[in-house]
């Protein structure tokens, strides 16, 4: 190439750059802040930098906890909860309900005059469509329908009708307004359940213009796209950088008081970035994970919120099997599993690994949760006991155990380490193996495995979320983490409390399911995560609750 | 020669993703989907036919446009790929565009001056580029120019032009005259860009370097001299227009390289790109999105080293194309 | 005297490397006329290309020209600035040198090689680049006049060639052509045909007779091959280590060697006419010049050697007209 073309290249590069940059100097530098003015109450951007990129935006696939706060922000469901209160439940789309003495006939009287953010109504049609959907589609990918589907009729592809005794849907409109359910099974946990994000309703108008509900198959369209009655209206997603999200002006509760109007999720992988961003004040909000909290603590202009209770918890399942890799399985033998969880130093793990940033975990239901027992017996470190339970086992010589983790997880991978040692105190070995998250799934399912350190996460507000699934056999469609441990009274208990309505008796049948699974332990309980929030201290109207995502609407930028 | 290579690219892939011992529906079904989703999975995939039969659909899909469906991402291959390829390829290019000049030049310095104080500083630079840790200079650049200088921003690719015609955003702005999105895009690839540019940069120094000191050497650059002809002509002119040839065909095979995605880079300063897409891809076992992004790469690494042929016989006319 | 074109006097030039200074040329005279071809022949190493580098000013680091003077049409060259040095390089006095293979540039044509030379030395321009079109034509038709003149076949397809499509000896006549088209005066040629076969170097060495005839120029001609010599020179000078010997009169010196190098050079020289049992050589090898013999360098090879050889360098001493011998046989204190 000759001299004078590579100089004019150079040259128009040069220009480029320098226009660039001037406009940049004009347009990028945060204006000078001009006083506010009284009559604007929403304005500015609140920018949140965390991880993870939603799977989905389609409430009717979406089971990840980042579709989930975009969901919640953007569509409403018929109730919800309030603030950090997880006891009480609170109307939303629905202003007020009924049931009956069965327990399975539940009316609904929706708000009056609730829009969609594109003006079309939100009224009795749309909340039977939008749970329609969901079990007419029935999540093909993640499978979240479950949770309709453990109380509600299913379709049948092939008739067209539904698996009911009239061939209708468990969802009835009953006037415009008035929305009547008529359950297959009284559901304990039904009011918590449609509170999560797969009962969102949805926009019947803008979904049948883009593909209409297809049985079995997802809505394309729906997973990229999102209408809904909610106060923020979704604006763009560019996959794996962020989500814009701006104010509806037309959300049914109003906007007294201050609001972001726009919002900004950004997908930032790499922690010291997101610190970085923080630090400078260009993000309000930066998810920091526990082992990096000191890099932001006593920073100013910073505010580590370490109040509230999650309920994600830590556990180490044990396979109770009578044999595994064909031997005679240590673990089947209750007292060896009771040994086991004796052995743990349980406070040296909280405060060396979770750094105080988590209780001990209290039986299979997490504190806070309605059904928790508060009294429930907690194993603590015994070595001593330890060691007497397994010679009374027969097994005062040890054996050796593996403990598997999923990759990249520095945190189990440090519990690893500590409960390697605590056993080994007792005459225990342990071979620890980190193995990549499909292939620890796939030894998980088929049993192949002694120990595996797992977590769980709330789907909705409901002890049988979590004891069922632990607890309960196989074979009545429990056992979710393949321990293959069962007891036929828990299994009784479980049913029962499934499909009880009233709370108090439910309680009573939980209290007695925590007291079995503590006296025949299939998981050692570690931890139960506290909540760390950091954001800029000019934040306002921040608050946790174990089962709501990041709430927008409550947040402003204060002095 | 393409074809046969592009293909057996492929083999290989396929055979490997599918050989690993781990059930890819559960995994794409997620830990609490039911069994009945995951053998619907299994079912929908083909994953329960041989693998040849699964071949077969996929090169059939392949051909017809259908790359199949991405399941870390829930939606086609294909759209994922638009979507992430002009990211790097847009990064890509102006790493490119900063190591190549200044590789270059500084090359030809210090073989001018060799053994002289610019020769040893652009060694001790290229050295430091070719060890340095691309994660560490990053972080450096970002605490340096983000955090204490305030002057470019730490994450992302900037405002989206309000014209999307080629998924370039510096391109796109100027076709759509939306000057904002200009102004912060620029703004916003120039730390990244230089970031994954030192490494190349100091290749391309090294390389030209030791290039430029073969060609020094050798007799028709004392005729170049005997002619009277200043130092400048002889070095630019004479000597370093034979040094690109070797140095020019690296460049196009690093650029080919960074193509395959910059991780590094693109996680650190959150770059929307097909790095961060394959890496994501194999850890949660989406073989469409492997499979897909394997194919890309396989073609690019083709269509790359063409473009190196045909340099190599434009540059230098010993060469004959058709060879 | 007035048709003395270029004289060196006492030249020096070292190259100082990791090992010790290498004394490459360590006093060397001589003068070469206008329009006669001055040959100069020595052994490899001996530093007769260096020599010739030193005069056209292309000595490179580490080595320097250290003492001495190279006058050329009245002035020291070795004081003037490397600007007015490369006016004369390529202008006044040519090199070419002696692998016609690698000595043209691979990447550029022929034509583009002594066009740019063209406009160099006649226009000032030193990027070809830049050059208006019509004045390129201008030149390339001059180029093609020089590519006749060295009797170059299908010059017009010449032109437009590159190095590699062309033959040895071809490119030998392109490199003489290219150098010779600003018309110098003074032609250095090292080694021109010793990369050649036998037939070809006959055809290089009478175009270069033709161009000391047509276009009046002195060669001064490098090589270690005494036959080229007594074909082609006028006179010659014979080096050894670094010094020049014995300067004569090209039909003197084979007539009449004086110094035992020179004798033993020609002795050595295989004959087609006689046979004999042993072929001559010269015993010993050549020194090192790092550290060479004191006195007369060649003193340790010499079957004459004296004890001052040893103690003193001889001088060149003419002994008779136009013959100089560096000798202590021939009384050189």
């Amino acid at each position: 190439m000759s001299k004078g073309a590579l100089y004019g290249i150079i040259a128009i590069v040069v220009i480029i750059i320098v226009i660039g940059a001037a406009l940049a100097v004009y347009y990028y530098k945060p204006a000078p802040s001009k006083p506010s003015k009284p009559t604007s109450s929403v304005s500015g951007t609140f920018t949140w930098d965390t991880i993870g990129d939603p799977q989905t935006l389609d409430p009717a696939e979406a089971y990840d906890t980042a579709s989930g706060v975009v969901i919640q922000n953007v569509y409403d469901r018929l109730v919800t909860y309030h603030g950090s209160d997880t006891q009480t439940i609170y109307p939303d789309l629905a202003t007020n309900w009924t049931v009956d003495s069965s327990g399975k006939v539940w009316t609904f009287h929706l708000r009056k005059g609730v829009k969609f953010s594109n003006g079309d109504p939100c009224d009795a049609q749309a909340v039977k469509f939008s749970f329609d959907r969901v079990l007419i589609i029935g999540s093909p990918q993640t499978g979240v329908s479950w949770i309709l589907s453990q109380f509600m009729y299913s379709y049948n592809k092939t008739t067209g009708k539904w698996n009911s005794p009239d061939g209708e849907s468990s969802v009835r409109v009953i006037d415009n307004n008035t929305v009547q359910f008529k359950l297959r099974e009284a559901y304990g946990g039904f009011l918590p359940a449609i509170a999560f994000t797969v009962a969102s309703i949805v926009d019947p108008k803008v979904v049948n213009a883009h593909g209409g509900v297809q049985p079995g198959q997802d809505n394309d369209w729906m997973s990229q796209n999102m209408v809904g009655t909610g106060p923020y209206k979704f604006v763009e997603w560019k996959h794996n950088a962020y989500i814009k999200l701006e104010y509806n002006p037309d959300y049914w509760g109003g906007w007294e008081g201050k609001h972001f109007q726009y919002i900004m999720i950004k997908n930032i992988p790499e922690v010291a970035t997101r610190e970085q961003e923080l630090l400078r004040g260009d993000a309000d909000m930066a998810y920091i994970p526990i082992n990096h909290l000191t890099d932001v603590e006593g920073k100013s202009g910073v505010t580590v919120n370490k109040g509230g209770l999650t309920y994600d918890v830590d556990m180490i399942e044990m396979n109770c099997r009578p044999t595994y890799e064909n031997k005679t399985n240590p673990l089947n033998s209750k007292l060896v599993r009771q040994a086991i969880s004796y052995a743990i130093d349980y406070n040296t793990l909280l405060k060396d690994i979770y750094k105080g940033y988590a209780i001990q975990m209290q039986g299979p239901i997490p504190k806070g949760m309605p059904g928790h027992d508060d009294n429930l017996f907690m194993y603590h470190h015994d070595p001593q006991k330890a060691k007497e339970l397994l010679k009374e086992a027969g097994y005062a010589n040890g054996f050796t155990v593996t403990l598997i983790y999923n990759q990249g997880n520095d945190v189990r991978a440090h519990i690893a380490q500590i409960v390697k040692e605590d056993l080994a105190d007792v005459g225990v070995a342990v071979q620890i193996q980190e193995l990549a998250w499909p292939t620890l799934l796939d030894k998980m399912d088929r049993g192949d495995y002694s120990m595996i350190i797992v977590g769980w996460a709330p789907d909705y507000n409901d002890p049988d979320d979590y004891a069922f699934p632990f607890l309960a056999s196989y074979q009545i469609g429990g056992d979710t983490y393949r321990t293959g441990w069962h007891n036929a009274t828990v299994d009784k208990l479980l049913m029962e409390a499934k499909y009880e309505v009233d709370q108090n008796k439910r309680a009573e049948l939980y209290k007695e399911v925590q007291q079995i699974a503590m006296q025949d332990p299939a998981f050692i309980y570690l931890a139960q995560w506290k909540h760390v929030a950091v954001y800029r201290s000019w934040l306002q109207g921040y608050y946790f609750n174990p089962v709501m995502m990041l709430d927008f609407y409550h947040l402003y930028k204060g002095e | 020669m393409l074809i046969p290579v592009v293909i057996g690219v492929t083999l290989i892939t396929f055979t490997i993703a599918y050989v690993i011992p781990a059930d890819p529906a559960r995994a794409w079904a997620g830990q609490k989907a039911p069994p009945e989703v995951v053998e619907q999975i299994r079912e929908k995939y083909h994953l329960n036919d041989p693998l040849y039969v699964q071949y077969y659909y996929y090169i059939s899909g392949l051909v017809r446009g259908d790359w199949g469906y991405s399941h870390s991402e829930h939606r086609p291959v294909l759209d994922c790929l638009m979507d992430y390829f002009p990211a790097t390829f847009e990064l890509t290019i102006w790493a490119m565009a900063i190591a190549i000049p200044v590789g270059i030049y500084l090359g030809v310095v210090s073989a001018v001056k060799r053994n002289k104080i610019p020769d040893h500083l652009s060694r001790i630079f290229a050295l430091s580029g070719v060890s340095m840790p691309i994660f560490w200079l990053g972080l450096l650049l970002i605490l340096i120019f983000y955090t204490y200088l305030g002057w470019f921003p730490a994450s992302g690719r900037g405002i989206t032009p309000s014209h999307t015609y080629t998924g370039l955003y510096i391109l796109d702005s100027i076709l759509s005259l939306d000057f904002q999105s200009l102004a912060s895009d620029i703004w916003h690839i120039i730390l990244p860009a230089v970031t994954l540019s030192y490494a190349t940069l100091a290749v391309m120094t090294r390389m030209t370097r030791s290039s430029m000191l073969e060609v020094l050497r050798l007799d028709y650059i004392k005729t170049a001299r005997a002619k009277g002809l200043p130092d400048k002509i002889v070095i630019y002119r004479h000597a370093l227009r034979n040094a690109l040839i070797p140095t020019l065909t690296v460049a196009g095979l690093a650029f080919a390289g960074l193509l395959g995605g910059a991780v590094l880079t693109e996680t650190i300063f959150s770059w929307p790109g097909m790095g961060r897409y394959a890496y994501h891809a194999i850890s949660t076992l989406d073989f469409p999105a492997i499979m897909g992004v394997t194919f890309l790469m396989a073609v690019i690494f083709v269509i790359a080293n063409l473009i190196v042929d045909i340099m190599y016989a434009y540059l230098d006319p010993r060469i004959k194309l058709g060879e | 005297m007035s048709d003395v074109l270029l004289k060196v006097e006492d030249l020096h030039t070292y190259f100082y490397t990791y090992e010790g200074v290498v004394k490459a040329v360590d006093g060397v005279s001589f003068d070469i006329r206008k329009g006669e071809i001055f040959g100069l022949v020595g052994e490899t190493g001996c530093g007769k290309s260096v020599t010739a580098l030193s005069i056209i000013g292309l000595i490179d680091e580490p080595g320097r020209i250290v003492s001495g003077k190279i006058i050329y049409k009245g002035k020291n060259l070795l004081e003037l600035s490397e600007e007015e040095r490369r006016k004369i390089r390529g202008k006044e006095i040519s090199m070419i040198f002696q692998e016609p293979m690698t000595a043209l540039n691979p990447v550029y044509t022929i034509g583009d090689q002594i066009v740019e030379l063209l406009l160099l030395h006649e226009e000032g321009i030193a990027n070809i680049k830049r050059a208006p079109k019509e004045l390129k034509e201008e030149k390339k038709k001059k180029a093609i006049e020089m590519l006749k003149l060295v009797r170059m076949p299908d010059p017009e397809r010449t032109i437009d060639s590159y190095p590699h499509e062309l033959s040895g000896g071809m490119r030998q006549r392109a490199m003489i052509s290219m150098m010779l088209a600003t018309k110098p005066s003074l032609l250095i040629a090292d080694e021109p045909t010793t990369a050649l076969d036998v037939t070809v170097q006959a055809q290089i060495l009478n175009i270069l007779l033709d161009m000391k005839e047509k276009l009046g120029i002195s060669i001064l001609l490098i090589t270690h091959d005494l036959s080229v010599i007594a074909e082609v020179t006028d006179r010659v000078g014979v080096m050894y280590a670094g010094n020049i010997v014995e300067i004569a009169d090209t039909y003197a010196l084979f007539d009449n060697p004086r110094h035992p190098y020179t004798v033993g050079l020609l002795q050595a020289i295989p004959s087609v006419t006689e046979k004999k049992e042993e072929l001559k050589y010269i015993r010993g090898s050549v020194p090192n010049l790092i550290y060479p013999p004191s006195g007369c360098r060649f003193h340790p090879r010499c079957d004459y050697m004296m004890p001052i050889c040893k103690k003193e360098k001889p001088k060149l001493v003419e002994i008779e007209p136009g013959h100089y011998v560096a000798c202590h046989l021939f009384g050189g204190e």
